[in-house]
């Protein structure tokens, strides 16, 4: 095959799901996904499962698997934080056009909001920090990013005021999103009045936990829809914060280039984009370190609209972690599901233009794990 | 003395010393146990230890502590400093320092952990004040 196609994408609302659990959230997100793509449970024969917290089992695609009823000649689980969803579609990329697979089911889900306590997941996502350096000092993931935010706000003199405006523009949007978990508008001054988390950071700036559950069908033939995967590109240069070289060159901006040098294109040609926003400074930095925006000037760009709908460069118009919700690997791959609806023009209410490019970036650990993908809608 | 490992930086915070790996080969100071040299790749590591003076790169006062133990410290001061000698450390930090400070630190006991505390250093020469609580 020459190319890959994402033909089908499906997604479970995300929020409190009672009575969940991470394989029917995935088994719900797959058979909506396999359906889009006008295709049977039985013409799938690959599967790349991400991992669920909820359900740390040594080999989960082949549990789905067999609750599924598919009968596969590929199956894998990968971990790679908040960077698996957007690493699965470049790999089920590489397989099709390596010829290895037909049609590739491409899941996650959990139940990260009602199946564990709120304890137990910040203490899971705390240990994405070194177990003996980080870890003892009482460290969070909260923690991890809001010591990036210091440094990174002492350097570029971005300012809480603009991490705010992000938070207030991904609300915006999820308020047109039927299926995201925060939907209630909020002001610049409920985000900067928030009650502190690890400062800079306040409530608002951080995602939330929710259960939920994304999945696609990524294929060799483009079907009548298909989204083309134009390109991937990778960074991973630490994992840990304290082993992080420098907070404006993480290594995003590498995997963005690269993503864009595979498919042919520039960054100004990107009609539309997915970025990664576990945290608004998250956000922030991805957008500045990528190029979107000059550096500390993501805050001012979102405040002259330069981000919403109907602007040049929209972003994350489903609403993003911080306010579609964060239910782990899938919440990354909400991004890519919307940027195909937009791509597909089927976004309903938050459509946005008729755009034919979109750049994907997801983040792994604190700024650990860098995939970008750029799609594109032949037309 | 043997290689540093995991335990052993545990082991010499106990002991009131900061531990560290040191390249045999170009001297750089790692920022954890490392199998290579960062900066040359060598595979060969001494143990080294550490000054305890650096520069603050990061800062963060944090109010919503992940367990029960250091929720009942809440809130409490997060730092990164840049050791002197190069390598980036995590550590707890008085409330008045600040990004960019230079500082210095003792071990202390902070809820049942043996850790680093940074507080801002008296001025150039400044030494570590004595008396570690660990």
């Amino acid at each position: 095959m020459s190319a890959s196609y994402l033909v089908g994408v499906g997604n479970t609302a995300f929020g409190r799901k009672e009575g969940s659990s991470a394989l029917s959230l995935m088994e719900e997100s797959s058979f909506a996904a396999i359906g889009d793509a006008g295709l049977e449970p039985g013409d799938i024969d690959g599967l790349l499962c991400g991992y669920a917290t909820t359900m740390p089992h040594l080999m989960l695609s082949d549990v789905f698997a067999e609750r599924m009823g598919l009968e596969l000649s590929l199956s894998l689980t990968l971990q790679l934080g908040g960077a698996t969803g957007a690493a699965m579609i470049a790999l089920a990329d590489d397989l099709i056009r390596s010829g290895r697979s037909r049609n590739i089911l491409v899941v996650a889900g959990e139940n990260r909001l009602t199946g564990q306590s709120r304890d137990q997941s910040i203490q899971t996502l705390a240990q994405v920090g070194d177990p003996v350096f980080e870890v003892p000092t009482g460290a969070s993931v909260p923690a991890y990013y809001s010591l990036m935010a210091s440094r990174y706000m002492y350097e570029t003199g971005l300012r809480e005021g603009d991490l705010a405006a992000l938070c207030v523009l991904m609300r915006n949007h999820a308020a047109r999103h039927p299926d995201a978990h925060l939907k209630e508008p909020i002001a610049l001054a409920d985000v900067l009045d928030s009650k502190p988390i690890a400062t800079p950071l306040k409530l608002l700036d951080c995602c939330p936990i929710s259960d939920g559950s994304v999945a696609f069908v990524v294929s060799g033939e483009p079907g009548g829809r298909g989204v083309r995967i134009a390109g991937s590109g990778q960074a991973h240069r630490h994992q840990h914060i304290s082993a992080m070289k420098d907070v404006r060159e993480t290594g995003a901006g590498h995997a963005a280039k690269a993503a864009l040098k595979a498919a042919g294109l520039d960054l100004k040609a990107m009609d539309y984009l997915g970025i990664y926003d576990s945290f608004s400074i998250t956000l922030a930095m991805l957008l500045e370190e990528i190029g979107v925006a000059p550096v500390g000037q993501s805050g001012a760009f979102a405040r002259e609209g330069q981000f919403a709908q109907g602007g040049p460069t929209p972003v994350n118009l489903h609403g993003g972690l911080l306010s579609f919700g964060h239910s782990g690997v899938a919440g990354g791959m909400a991004h890519v599901a919307e940027a195909v609806r937009q791509l597909q023009g089927k976004a309903l209410d938050r459509q946005s233009g008729q755009p034919q490019t979109a750049l994907i970036h997801g983040d792994g650990g604190v700024m650990s794990a860098h995939v970008s993908l750029v799609l594109v809608r032949d037309r | 003395m043997a290689q540093l490992t995991e335990a052993s930086f545990s082991a010499g915070l106990a002991r009131g010393l900061l531990l560290l790996q040191k390249c045999a080969s170009c001297g750089s100071v790692q920022k954890g146990v490392r199998a290579r040299c960062a900066q040359c790749g060598s595979r060969t590591m001494e143990p080294y230890e550490a000054s305890r003076n650096g520069t603050v790169y990061a800062r963060t006062r944090i109010f919503r502590a992940p367990s029960a133990a250091f929720r009942s410290i809440v809130p409490y001061d997060l730092c990164l400093v840049d050791l002197a000698e190069g390598a980036r450390i995590m550590g707890h930090c008085a409330p008045e320092v600040e990004v960019g400070d230079k500082v210095t630190a003792r071990i202390a006991t902070i809820a049942d952990e043996n850790l680093l505390f940074f507080e801002k250093a008296m001025g150039p020469g400044a030494v570590a004040p004595g008396g570690e609580e660990a």
